[in-house]
């Protein structure tokens, strides 16, 4: 990480004015919605036609395998006169192989201030250390810069782990896609061949998805409304109107546990374990809403809760000597 | 540190993990004086979900790599305290007669203009504060020091001892201070009477395992008065009870002699032929051998031999030896250990007689009296006369008990020092509630205590309650004779 921590903006203009966010400590936690840069693409399966391509599976806890789960968040901490303070947090769970105890790694949070001065030089530098190239654009503007960098961070992680671990069950928040502005195919693809090489099986689970059905416009996930129990539809990728090329796995629809929610999950084509295994596995991990559990402690781990953000909060104001302004609006109306 | 609201006369101060509060500090707050009795957590909503969030991996298994600053930070919030302060009064400038102004401790409140955000808060030094309330903390003093922050030497002034109560559950130091404060009495020339209940001063003179000098021991200024013992020894003295000190019916109870019996009026003839003289076994003895009845004359025959052999009758030098250690200061402790309940209270019962006698005919000067559980060997109506008549003939009381609720309630009512160690009952800190000086809030701070840390308060402290921890006596060997099971 320090190679992606040594491009960090250290400073701004010292006694910047800063606007912290609100917090409502009763909200206990702050997790703010991932963008997606899936494109909105269709699929041309018949709901109905679809009903035999359902398969069952067979929940197997991979008591002997290693589960590494990766998730991020990204927090707008206030309002610089011309920019933000953001901060970034990604959680590493793992649990070893014949083990039952997790361990944690957290990588942050680390604090970012940007500017409308500094976040393309802070972007461009970032893209390189990450994607090994130049990016095609300049950073996005600042509503979403942060989340690109969080991006961009969870990424490098994801290359990271998949170096650094070997025969594991690797669990990603989202999906397997590439997209054309932030993450190029290059290194999606690198993350893929990396897992390969240490013979790990990569799965990218998303909560939601944007590829919808050609005739009813629902979401693909509306394929396993009329199933029951543990079960996935797999084949999808090869359904999809648009070009396919950005996709870089096979596209599952799943329920992973009885009562479980609907998940879309990506599993890269070539795994040293069958799919139906990894289906297994998984469905093994699940938990009560059908959501692996490894998966579920790295979100819960890495999301700030109210009490680290007002922390943070005064973290960031210490660290690149920001100056309080409270809220004008706040100040006039304070009832 | 920041004011956070006032409670009825709570102040609730909010601070960082950075500041430092301790259990009795005193916190000056824009002029008000308010002393903590309680700390806790800032409730801070959301903190349970925060905490359980964070234990679902054991810190153990967790590696956090973040900057070092930012790391720094990172559950400052969470660890956020509260100090509740309990207010006291303010402090207000005062001239005095020659001219001289200085900042005096005034109890009471009629205004409260402060702000929540501009107020400055600080614990208030202790020397400021000794000086606002008039005290008087000897720089070498090794009596005790304060519980604050920045502690300070503090030393009880025999002055101010009046009516006294020592008090703690058993273990939580509270023998250890009165033995302490017995010593500093010695030094200053005060003589102290013990009542010994459990035979916890009867090695004061000795030295203590290290061997180290023991002035007090060397100087003679610690005798010991043992019942039943037959010749002196070292510092201990024969405690013997002149016959005539005692009743005739006193006499029979400690001979198992019934009312129903003829020998009982014997007794009493006895008693009322001699009235007025200064009698002893012997003369009982030529009466009884005078007595026509044969079976009267030998059962009383036989008890007199049983009063002999208890060794507890006869002449005693009490007076001489209270007129000779006052020269100089000292401690007479009267060894209740192995005496049984009659012995304990014609003990108690005489030396008390003796005191109050020469108090009144102004033969001694004022002396210190220390009652170990006094409930056990005086009634309630004598312990309220030792209450309401001994200050006036110059004995002023120490009680020293582990339960406050056995003492009757006119002790605390006329209370001028207390001195209060660690209880966990409710009902025992209500008591001592009782005494006015202290609220219940604050007293309850007692359960947090630790050993030989205790709150003072009364005229030693003018009024004003000083939380602090009993120093260790050098030279001394200061535990009892409670006997081990394994040693």
């Amino acid at each position: 990480m320090d190679d992606v921590l040594s491009v960090v903006p250290g400073e701004v203009r010292e006694q910047l004015a800063f606007e912290p966010s609100t917090v409502d400590l009763a909200e206990c936690f702050v997790s703010p919605t991932k963008s997606d840069e899936d494109d909105a693409d269709t699929v041309d399966i018949e709901e109905q036609a679809n009903w035999t391509q359902v398969q069952r599976m067979a929940s197997s806890y991979p008591a002997d395998t290693q589960i590494v789960a990766i998730d991020s968040t990204s927090f707008k901490l206030g309002q610089l006169p011309e920019g933000l303070v953001g901060a970034i947090r990604t959680s590493v769970v793992i649990r070893p192989a014949g083990e039952v105890n997790r361990h944690l790694q957290l990588y942050g949070p680390y604090l970012f201030p940007l500017t409308n001065q500094n976040k393309d030089a802070f972007y461009t530098r970032l893209y390189e250390v990450v994607h090994k190239k130049q990016p095609p654009d300049r950073a996005p503007d600042l509503t979403r810069i942060l989340d690109r960098i969080r991006a961009l961070i969870e990424r490098a992680i994801q290359i990271k782990v998949m170096r650094a671990y070997k025969n594991s069950l690797v669990l990603l928040d989202g999906s397997l896609i590439a997209s054309s502005v932030g993450d190029p195919r290059s290194t999606v693809q690198r993350l893929v061949d990396e897992a390969a090489l240490n013979q790990n099986s990569v799965v990218a689970v998303s909560k939601s998805t944007r590829l919808t059905l050609q005739n009813s416009k629902r979401s693909i996930t509306s394929l396993l409304d009329n199933s029951t129990g543990p079960c996935y539809v797999g084949g999808i990728k090869e359904h999809i109107i648009q070009q396919t090329d950005k996709y870089l796995g096979n596209i599952y629809v799943a329920r992973l546990a009885s009562l479980g929610h609907i998940f879309r999950i990506d599993i890269p084509l070539k795994t040293s374990v069958p799919h139906s295994d990894i289906f297994a596995q998984i469905a093994g991990l699940a938990g009560e809403h059908g959501y692996p559990e490894e998966l579920r402690l790295a979100h819960m781990t890495c999301v700030l809760s109210c009490i680290e953000i007002l922390e943070l909060q005064a973290a960031a104001m210490q660290l690149f000597g920001l100056t309080m302004e409270e809220n004008l609006r706040q100040e006039l109306f304070y009832l | 540190m920041r004011l956070l609201t006032k409670k009825a006369d709570d102040l609730v101060v909010v601070y960082s993990p950075d500041e430092h509060v301790k259990l009795g500090d005193t916190l000056f707050v824009d002029g008000i004086v308010s002393q903590v009795i309680n700390i806790q957590f800032a409730d801070v909503p959301g903190v349970l979900e925060h905490v359980l969030r964070k234990s679902l991996i054991t810190e153990s298994n967790t590696e956090a790599n973040m900057h070092p600053q930012v790391k720094s930070v990172i559950d400052s919030l969470a660890d956020q305290k509260v100090a509740i302060a309990k207010i006291r009064g303010r402090l207000a400038n005062e001239t005095d007669s020659r001219g001289v102004t200085r900042e005096i401790f005034k109890s009471g409140l009629t205004e409260f203009n402060v702000s929540r955000a501009k107020a400055d808060i600080k614990v208030l030094n202790q020397t400021d504060l000794f000086s606002a309330l008039g005290l008087e903390a000897p720089e070498n003093g090794d009596f005790c020091k304060t519980l604050s922050s920045q502690p300070k030497p503090f030393e009880i002034m025999p002055e101010k001892l009046g009516i006294n109560l020592i008090t703690g559950m058993k273990g939580s130091g509270k023998s250890y201070a009165a033995k302490r404060l017995l010593l500093k009495l010695i030094d200053r020339g005060v003589l102290t009477l013990v009542f010994d209940l459990n035979g916890e001063y009867l090695n004061l003179w000795k030295s203590d395992e290290e061997n180290r000098s023991n002035k007090y021991g060397s100087a003679g200024a610690i005798k010991v008065y043992v019942p039943h013992l037959r010749n002196a020894t070292m510092n201990k003295l024969p405690l013997k009870i002149p016959l005539h000190e005692i009743s005739s019916d006193d006499f029979a109870t400690f001979l198992n002699v019934a009312p129903e019996t003829q020998m009982y009026p014997a007794l009493m003839g006895f008693w009322n032929e001699s009235r007025g003289s200064k009698f002893d076994l012997n003369d009982l003895k030529s009466y009884v051998g005078g007595l026509s009845n044969s079976f009267v004359k030998a059962g009383l025959e036989d008890r007199i031999k049983t009063a002999e052999i208890s060794q507890l009758f006869g002449p005693n030098d009490l007076v001489d030896t209270i007129k000779k250690m006052q020269e100089h200061g000292g401690a007479l402790i009267f060894d209740l250990s192995r005496a049984g309940v009659w012995e304990k209270s014609i003990i108690v019962e005489f030396v008390l007689r003796t005191m109050s006698r020469l108090g009144q005919s102004e033969e001694i000067k004022p002396i210190s009296l220390f009652l170990e559980e006094a409930q056990l060997y005086i009634d309630s109506p004598r312990i309220k006369n030792i209450l309401t008549r001994m200050r006036h003939l110059g004995i002023f009381p120490t009680f020293i008990t582990n339960d406050p609720r056995a003492l009757p309630n006119e002790v605390y009512s006329l209370l001028d020092n207390l001195v209060a160690f660690m209880f966990r009952n409710e009902d025992d800190l209500k008591q001592l509630a009782k005494c006015g000086f202290i609220d219940y809030d604050s007293i309850s701070t007692l359960k947090h205590l630790e050993n030989r840390q205790c709150i003072a308060i009364g005229n030693i402290t003018s009024l004003y309650p000083l939380f602090v921890e009993i120093n260790p006596q050098i030279g001394v060997e200061m535990g009892g004779e409670t006997k081990k099971l394994i040693s």
